[in-house]
């Protein structure tokens, strides 16, 4: 009886000790994927500042992994999906941190801040964009569509854009910020490229940045698509916010030294002298993100104005509204970069008004030509235009090229 | 078996002791009922655009307004706030317990209709009162911080503190003497004090003095609100009636800018009174 029992112990180790073994030799379970939710500057403290409506897609929540990986892809020029360096283009190829994320009318490569595409046999210089580029600050806040006629919006149901020489397919929708990244891999004025050719690029980059661990951890996997690009991508294009230029920092009333030439300036600005605030003075946002036909013309024959895309006859001649943020340091101006200085913006303003039954009637000196400034007026005018710099964003660590980012074409 | 006297006592004592603590959970223990609720509707209220008693033309120089200008309208926004629905008895229902504004905007058709969260009451009404545009202390600064309300900002420099946005903005064209056309901004919110020479001038702090223009419209309005039930109210902007009655507004007298221009904003805040009419009631 005795043995038997010790038979049993021995058996019931022997059976545990095996348990154990084999425990000890699965692979521990996967860490689950919690990617960190973006947390947005509250620059009023407890107060709201930026509009509480944004627009971020329900399929594109902003997370930290999510705007770091689209920081990397947004500055990296492979995103062209070309290896050979002069064929290389990046979204920050034409919208420089320095000048507010559009091009600057110094442009190294761009005469005149004008973008070209990259070459082709069809245009060896590469093609001129149709227009001039609006600064990349602010846009989540935009419910009023994207680009200066509007064309991106939510509920647009248009697929594909020939002109761009996007195809006609559901994922090619014209909706949102995620519809520019392709549209500028696609357009032959912009990277003239395939997203075939973007996706194969990036999967090639493991080193500097490694792009599987960073799509990893964005996404929760290495895999890399096209859909996963335009989203990471739009998520740091959305993350570039605008909130600490001296005006508003005074609105603020965390300031309170406008010069007295400054604050004549915010008079004119925000009076029906300069009139101004009716399109340009949201404090915050520095535009209402409405359109307007401004009095440039008197003949319309821009097949991309907002009458190109509402077939609204009262739309000729109509463009968005741009924010004034930075504007002091991101010529040119205008659709067309027709304004090389905000004096010549000025001046547009004030004497150089053109009527058409097309109008906007918040217009209403055009029957003056203009609101008909001083030069002093105008002066001051300039100097309060200036206090809409904002130097944060132009060097926010959060929004340069990773300092680790290494394409071989630097 | 002997009981004693004083056992007796003790299991009395006891028994009372327990009846008292009963009589207490009786009387306060026990959960109060849920209220009934009171018997209550709703009520939606419709925005309807006319001149000259027909549904508004946009984009037209269809229309001339009592001084003889030919007009026509581009586009017209504003608030109403504080609506008040006032019984035959008395009492008076303020619809507040939500949002008490309302912004219509001719550019945004989803603006013209308003479900009014608040429970409506049954009984008999007699009429609708609201605040055109905002009271003072309700004209906050930065209290709108989305689209399109906060649009509609005036500017502090103009308005203070007490002058966060415009009550309404009025966009057309008008053919002045010599048959050009020309923009107008009808333009209503809170009025700059200007001395008469023109200045602003301001108290001991620099601040400047404002003048408020909001106005208070009641307007007849019988209905009966039955429980249950949902009830329609059109309120109808007829837009001549902001160039006269009982001031004959004349845009070459004004010109296309009255922002900073009180004594114009006055007169359109004694026209804007009589603006507004309730076209229909119905029961939806």
């Amino acid at each position: 009886m005795k043995n038997m029992n010790k038979v049993k112990i021995f058996l019931e180790l022997v059976v545990i000790l095996s348990f154990v073994l084999l425990l000890s030799a699965c692979p521990p379970p996967p860490e689950p994927w919690e990617p960190t939710p973006y947390e947005w500057p509250k620059p009023f403290g407890d107060r709201p500042w930026f509009p509480t409506t944004m627009n971020i897609p329900a399929d594109n929540p902003m997370t930290v992994e999510g705007v770091e990986l689209g920081r990397y892809l947004f500055y990296d020029t492979r995103l062209s999906g070309r290896s050979d360096c002069d064929m290389q283009m990046s979204c920050a190829t034409c919208h420089l941190q320095e000048k507010g994320f559009k091009v600057g009318i110094d442009h190294p490569k761009f005469i005149g801040g004008h973008p070209r595409g990259l070459p082709d046999t069809q245009y060896p210089e590469g093609k001129l964009t149709p227009h001039y580029n609006l600064p990349l600050v602010n846009l989540v806040f935009n419910m009023n569509g994207y680009l200066w006629n509007g064309m991106i919006y939510n509920g647009n149901p248009n697929l594909g854009n020939a002109a761009y020489g996007v195809p006609a397919e559901p994922q090619y929708h014209l909706r949102n910020i995620e519809s520019l990244v392709w549209m500028g891999i696609y357009a032959q004025h912009e990277m003239n490229g395939t997203v075939d050719s973007t996706v194969a690029m990036i999967k090639t980059i493991t080193k500097n940045p490694s792009y599987p661990d960073l799509f990893k951890a964005a996404f929760g996997d290495e895999e890399i698509t096209y859909d996963r690009i335009s989203k990471a991508i739009a998520q740091f294009i959305r993350s570039i916010v605008s909130y600490n230029c001296k005006y508003h920092q005074w609105v603020r009333k965390e300031i309170t030294n406008l010069t007295p030439q400054e604050y004549r300036g915010y008079t004119i600005f925000m009076s029906e002298k300069g009139d101004c605030f009716h399109c340009h003075g949201d404090p915050v946002l520095l535009t209402t993100n409405l359109f307007y036909n401004n009095g440039l013309d008197t003949v319309f024959s821009d097949p991309r104005d907002r009458y190109g895309v509402t077939k609204n006859p009262m739309d000729k001649g109509v463009y968005k509204a741009t924010s004034l943020i930075n504007c002091a340091i991101n010529a040119p101006y205008m659709h067309d970069g027709r304004f090389k200085t905000l004096e010549e913006v000025i001046n547009h303003y004030s004497d150089g008004v053109h009527y058409s039954a097309y109008i906007d009637p918040l217009m209403k000196w055009v029957a003056y030509g203009g609101t008909q400034l001083t030069d002093t007026e105008k002066a001051d005018l300039l100097t309060f235009l200036n206090t809409l710099t904002d130097y944060d964003l132009l060097t926010n660590p959060a929004y340069k090229r990773p300092a680790d980012l290494i394409t071989g074409c630097e | 078996m002997r009981i004693k006297i004083e056992n007796l006592r003790k299991l009395l004592n006891s028994l009372r002791i327990i009846a008292a603590i009963a009589l207490v959970f009786l009387l306060f223990g026990c959960p109060d009922k849920p209220a009934e609720p009171k018997p209550a509707g709703k009520v939606q209220f419709v925005f309807e655009h006319f001149v000259d008693g027909v549904q508004a033309l946009y984009n037209q120089m269809a229309y001339t307004n009592a001084s003889g200008n030919s007009w026509e309208l581009s586009e017209v926004q504003w608030f109403l706030s504080e609506v008040t629905l006032n019984k035959k008895d008395g009492n008076k229902l303020k619809l507040n317990k939500w949002i008490d504004y309302h912004y219509i905007d001719t550019d945004i058709p989803s603006t013209f209709t308003w479900d009014v969260e608040d429970s409506v009451d049954v009984g008999d009404y007699e009429s609708v009162s609201f605040v055109f545009g905002f009271k003072g202390e309700k004209n906050i600064p930065f209290m709108f911080v989305n689209p399109p309300e906060s649009q509609m900002f005036w500017p502090y420099y103009l308005g203070g503190d007490s002058g966060g946005y415009h009550y309404m903005k009025l966009n057309g064209f008008w053919l002045d003497s010599s048959q050009y056309r020309r923009a107008f901004n009808f333009h209503l919110g809170v009025g700059q004090y200007q001395d008469e020479n023109g200045n602003r001038p301001t108290d001991e702090d620099g601040n400047f003095y404002f003048v408020q223009n909001w106005f208070t419209v009641t307007l007849p309005a019988a209905f009966k609100m039955e429980d249950s039930a949902k009830v329609q109210i059109t309120v109808r902007m007829n837009l001549e009636k902001w160039f006269t009655t009982p001031n004959n507004y004349n845009h070459d007298d004004w010109g296309p800018d009255v922002m900073e221009n009180q004594k114009a904003m006055k007169l359109i805040s004694e026209n804007g009174q009589d603006v507004f009419t309730i076209s229909k009631i119905l029961n939806l």
